[in-house]
Formats: structure tokens, sequence, C-alpha cells
């Protein structure tokens, strides 16, 4: 797992300017910051490279592809029966015909997973979008603005941080119908103050390059100059977040599915199979075997790839820092 | 240090006062109000539902509440009355409040021990085989859903082995033993201390890992101090105080954790009383819930810093 190949810099650049960063600009590669705040630039193609090399990373990566494509096809896969309610089909062991068994309705398990795969991602997708989208701009001008705004923006994430907020989580989304659409807007709304943090200790980093002053000698306006000349640094860092808060957000809409307040029966989701599950571990454990090792297997990959791209963007970190 | 503890106490203050305007916000914002629940009922008189809402002061006006709230909540300790039992919410939490601290504390400090001693055991033989396997160990436990593993715990040790009882403060018809109690406890607290040991441990070994790279680790060690004396005195106490902050950070997430525990296990504590109060809609205790929840953790977060003060004295003269 800690293979440990530092991205070498390339042979060319100026020993004495080691901050000299990439030219920004739209075409810029992705970029992570090191704790010493160096920039260093990989290229996609590098990226690609490196993949193929870590073992874990490549198998987490196949792994979520098939996940992801068992998810979006499973309207599509097996008879348009399969997953309906069949009482004499009821708490059937694993077989060939049913590789999950079948739960207390006897329905197939494996097809409620796949069905149940897309609300998981579905909502970590949406939820993850929503996060960086708040992150970024909140981040963004907390590090950019250092006056006022910057305290307010980070007094409010410092508020987040300290309320208990999956308790609100829950309340609101036992106010609410909690549609997928819901769920992603109350989970983005609970995890964009990592990112906002992320982005803004690459923007305190990267604007005191000259690039930075030169452009605003150009007449660029700040604005732009935040946008697209110091946000376009962040990408490295908020790529390795962004597939943090994908897990944790995959992680919370099973946790309030759990508990009941997620989309409702007959609706399948990875928590929601597991809440049925809790009434008959005796007699049928793979209906709660098999849910919730969807959920631990998905947030493990994502994990596995944020570690990896945080290896890979930052030689000098240390491996494996799960949150 | 005692100056110190009064600064961090007032500073506590208006976040615990944001908060409760929050939670007054998000009862009201409620689809009929705090008593919604009462107009789902069609029984129910229009004009007798309007005395009812007299009664409990709910046809003031919002500001005007909220002060009233506050101040007996600051002057009585009183957190109102549930709409739904009518009981006492403050009552009802103070009933249900040891299971939790017993549960959220044991869990706590299992993590912190467990969570430490990995950590400095992956720190001191950094890339062997014990460090790997701990890394490992790590990955594969901080993905674990923490309802999962407690249904899993459950099933295995509960259902197949009858090792332990599945769920419980103790068992029914027996009377109170604390060798019977501990039993019920061990199951809910190390299924929610896994993912905490996982997570810490990662962070002990990161620190104490650049803590040991230190000029003056390699002074100790030159002037013929034993390794033990090495670590456990002088690493260890300048290594402890950032991994303290993530402890703090994390105490939200420990009680996040122990409502799940609670309902996987049936552990009637604060984390139950909440979710009963969702699913029977009464908002005075839900709202009386997350408010006490929050000063917890703000009193939590208050410790931490004190024991971070105490020690890096460099922090509680910095501001």
């Amino acid at each position: 797992m800690a293979t440990w190949t530092p991205v070498s810099d390339t042979p060319t650049r100026p020993k004495k300017a080691p901050r000299a960063p990439t030219p920004p600009g739209p075409k810029a590669p992705p970029a992570g910051t090191g704790h010493d705040g160096v920039l260093r630039p990989v290229s996609p193609k590098r990226l690609r490279d490196r993949l193929r090399r870590d073992r874990p990373a490549l198998a987490a990566c196949l792994l979520l592809a098939l996940i992801g494509a068992a998810a979006v096809l499973s309207p599509l896969i097996g008879p348009p029966s399969a997953g309906e309610i069949d009482f004499s089909q009821r708490m059937l062991a694993p077989s060939p015909l049913h590789p999950f068994g079948t739960d207390d309705l006897g329905r197939d398990v494996l097809v409620r997973i796949m069905r149940g795969g897309r609300v998981s991602l579905a909502v970590g997708s949406g939820a993850v979008l929503l996060a960086v989208l708040i992150g970024v701009l909140a981040g963004g001008v907390a590090g950019f603005r250092e006056g006022v705004s910057g305290w307010t923006i980070m007094r409010t994430v410092d508020l987040f941080l300290s309320i208990p907020i999956f308790l609100i989580v829950l309340l609101v989304s036992s106010l609410v119908e909690a549609g997928v659409l819901m769920l992603c807007v109350l989970i983005g709304c609970t995890q964009w103050m990592e990112v906002a943090r992320v982005v803004r200790s690459v923007v305190l980093a990267t604007k005191k390059n000259d690039f930075v002053e030169a452009a605003r000698a150009l007449g660029v306006s700040e604005g732009r100059i935040l946008f697209r000349h110091v946000l376009s640094h962040a990408s490295g860092p908020l790529a390795v977040t962004a597939t943090i808060v994908f897990a944790q957000s995959i992680m919370l809409e099973s946790a309030v599915s759990f508990l009941g307040f997620g989309l409702q029966p007959p609706a399948a989701s990875w928590g929601g199979m597991l809440q049925n599950a809790q009434s008959f571990l005796g007699p049928a454990p793979w209906v709660a075997v098999f849910p919730g090792a969807m959920i631990f297997v998905t947030v493990l990959c994502f994990y596995t790839i944020g570690d990896f791209l945080r290896a890979a963007l930052n030689p000098k970190a240390d491996s494996v820092l799960p949150r | 240090m005692l100056q110190y503890a009064a600064r961090r106490l007032l500073g506590i203050v208006p976040l615990v006062l944001v908060i409760s305007v929050v939670c007054f916000g998000l009862m009201h914002a409620v689809p009929g109000g705090p008593t919604g629940v009462l107009g789902t009922n069609p029984k129910l008189d229009p004009s007798d539902l309007a005395r009812v809402r007299a009664n409990f002061g709910l046809d003031r006006p919002l500001p005007v509440q909220y002060a009233k709230w506050l101040e007996r909540v600051i002057l009585h300790g009183d957190l109102g009355h549930s709409y739904v039992t009518g009981e006492p919410v403050a009552r009802m939490i103070w009933q249900r409040l040891p299971a939790t601290l017993e549960l959220a504390g044991s869990a706590l400090l299992l993590a912190l021990l467990a969570g430490m001693g990995v950590g400095i055991l992956s720190a001191l033989y950094p890339r062997t085989k014990l460090d790997t396997f701990f890394t490992i160990m790590s990955l594969l436990l901080i993905s674990i859903p923490v309802f999962w593993s407690g249904l899993m715990a459950m099933m295995l040790f509960a259902v197949k082995w009858g090792l332990l009882p599945s769920a419980g403060l103790q068992t029914v018809g027996m009377g109170f033993s604390v060798a019977d109690h501990l039993q019920h406890l061990v199951m809910p607290s190390v299924v929610l201390a896994l993912v905490f040991i996982a997570s810490w441990s990662r962070y002990m070994r990161a620190s104490l890992t650049e803590v040991l790279a230190k000029d003056f680790i390699h002074v100790a060690r030159a002037k013929g101090l034993s390794p033990v004396a090495v670590v456990l005195k002088h690493a260890l106490r300048n290594a402890a105080a950032p991994v303290l902050t993530v402890v703090a950070l994390n105490l939200p997430l420990l009680f996040t954790g122990a409502i799940i525990t609670e309902t996987v296990f049936s552990w009637p504590g604060m984390g139950r009383l909440f979710y009963e109060g969702l699913l029977r809609m009464d908002y005075s205790r839900v709202m009386g819930i997350v408010f006490i929840a929050s000063i917890l953790i703000a009193l939590a977060n208050l410790l931490t810093d004190c024991v971070y003060g105490y020690l890096d004295p460099r922090i509680r003269h910095a501001d």
C-alpha cells in the first residue's frame, strides 16, 4: 500500500525558484500542494501510470466501476419480476438461483442490492457535488479575503463542526419527505466543512505567489484571479477530499436509511435493507450480511483511492491517513 | 491555567446561544409547529388545538417565545414539556443521560487506550510487518459502518455462539448485578470504539513519528535516558496534543455513533430517546436533546482545550 515513489520534479525546473508554479489557466494540469507549500504538478498520464502500478488502488477503481455499472444497469438485468415480492420464496439461503439469498418477503437480495446501489451512489455523488461547490466557494473566499468575511466563514465552519449534525440531519429528514434529491442536499450541507478547510489552506499558500500579483497588475479582476488562477491549484487536494467526502456521504445516507428516515420502502437502499434485516438475524443472516458488505466495500474503495491520490499528489504525506 | 479555562468557558456561550436559536427555529419551521402531531388527529377540535397551543404559549410572537424558553432554561434548567406525553423534557433526558455517558465514555476510554497504543507501536516500529498490519486493519475498520458491525457482532456473539447478551442494559427479570451489566456493555462499546481506534491510531502514529525525528529526542537519547523514558516522558507529551484535537473534533461523531449503537443494541440512552422522539414527532423532546448534546460537545471541546493548554503551555499564552 505504501508505495513510496515520489513524483519527481521535472529536471528542467530552475533550482532557485522551487515555488515556481505551473502556468495557470484552463489547461493547467491538476496540482497538489504539499505541507511545504511546494506545488507538484501531476499530469493525468503520470497519474494513470502510477495507478497501473498501485494494485490496491487499481483493484478499488475496477471494483467501484463494477458496482457502479451493476447499479446503473440493474433494471436491465434479469427478468422484470426479479426482486418482486414472492411469498413462496421467503428467506431462502444463498443458492445458484439467488446468490445472496432472499429476504422475508421473498425478494432476491442481490437484485435489491443492485437497485439499492443506485440510491447510495446517486446520493453520494449529489452530496459530493454540493459539498464541493459550497466548500470551494466558502474556502476560496475565506482564504482570499482574510478579513471579516474570512473570519465569519471559518467561524461558521467551526460551528458546523461542533454541533451534533447527525441529529439535525435525522430531524430534517424525518420532517420532510426524503427523496434522493433531498438527501443529497441534506448530506451535502453537512459535508462541506472539510472541503472548505482544504481549499482555504491551498488558497492561503497560493495567493502569495508572484503570478497573482502579476495578474493583478495586468488588471485581472479579483474574482477571476481567485476562480481562474488560484483555485486551479486546489484541484489535487480537492480530489483527495472529495473521495473521502464521497465515502462519508454514503455512510451517512445508509445510517439515515438504517434508522428509517431515508427513502421509504419499497424503494431499496443498502441502509434500509439492513434495518429490515435486524428482525431476523437468526433465521436469515444473509439479508444482514450482504447489504452491509456492499456499504463496507464501496466505502473501502473510496478510501483506498483517496489514499492513492494523496500519495500520488504529495509524496511527503504519510500514506493511509483515514479520518 | 484557571484564567485560561475561564476564557474558554466564556467562548462557548455564544456558540450554545446560536445553536439554541437554530434549534428553536427548526422546531417552529415544522409544518403545524411544535404541536403538528396533534393536528394530524381528526378527532381534535380546532378550538381545542388552539387551547393547547395557548397553554404552551405557542400563540405568542416567536421572539417572545424564544426569550421565555431561554429564561426558563437558564433560570430553572427547564427544557419545556413533551408535547406527546406531557413529561418534563429535562427529566426524560436526565433519566437517560447516564446510560449514554456510560456507553460513550467506555467507548472513548477504550478507543483512546487502544488507539494510542496501536499508534505508538506503529510509530516505534515503522514499516515493519506489525505496522503494515495495523495500517491495513485501520483502513478496513474505518470503512465498516457502525450499524453493520453492530449487527454482525450481534449475529455472531449473541445469536450464533450465545456468548454475550444481544440487547438492553441487563438481563430482563434478573436483579441488577455488575457482571451482568458489564456483559451487556461489552459489545456496544467495543463496536462503537472500533472506528475511533482505527482513526486515532493513525493520527497518533503520524504525530509521534514527527516528534521522534526532533532534535530534543536525539538529545534525550544521547544523554542516556532509557528508551521507555524517552518515549513516555518526552515524546508522548508532545505527540499527544495534536491527537487530542482530533479526539475533540470527533466527539460529535462519537455521539452520532452512540445513537446508532443504542438503536441496534436497544441501549436505553439519549440516542434512543431521540430516535423514539423522532418516530413520535415529539419535537420539544428532540430539541431538548439537540440542545443538551450541543452543550455536552462544547464542554468536551473545552475540556480538550484545557488538557491541550496543560500539555503545551505555549497554547494558553498564545491568545
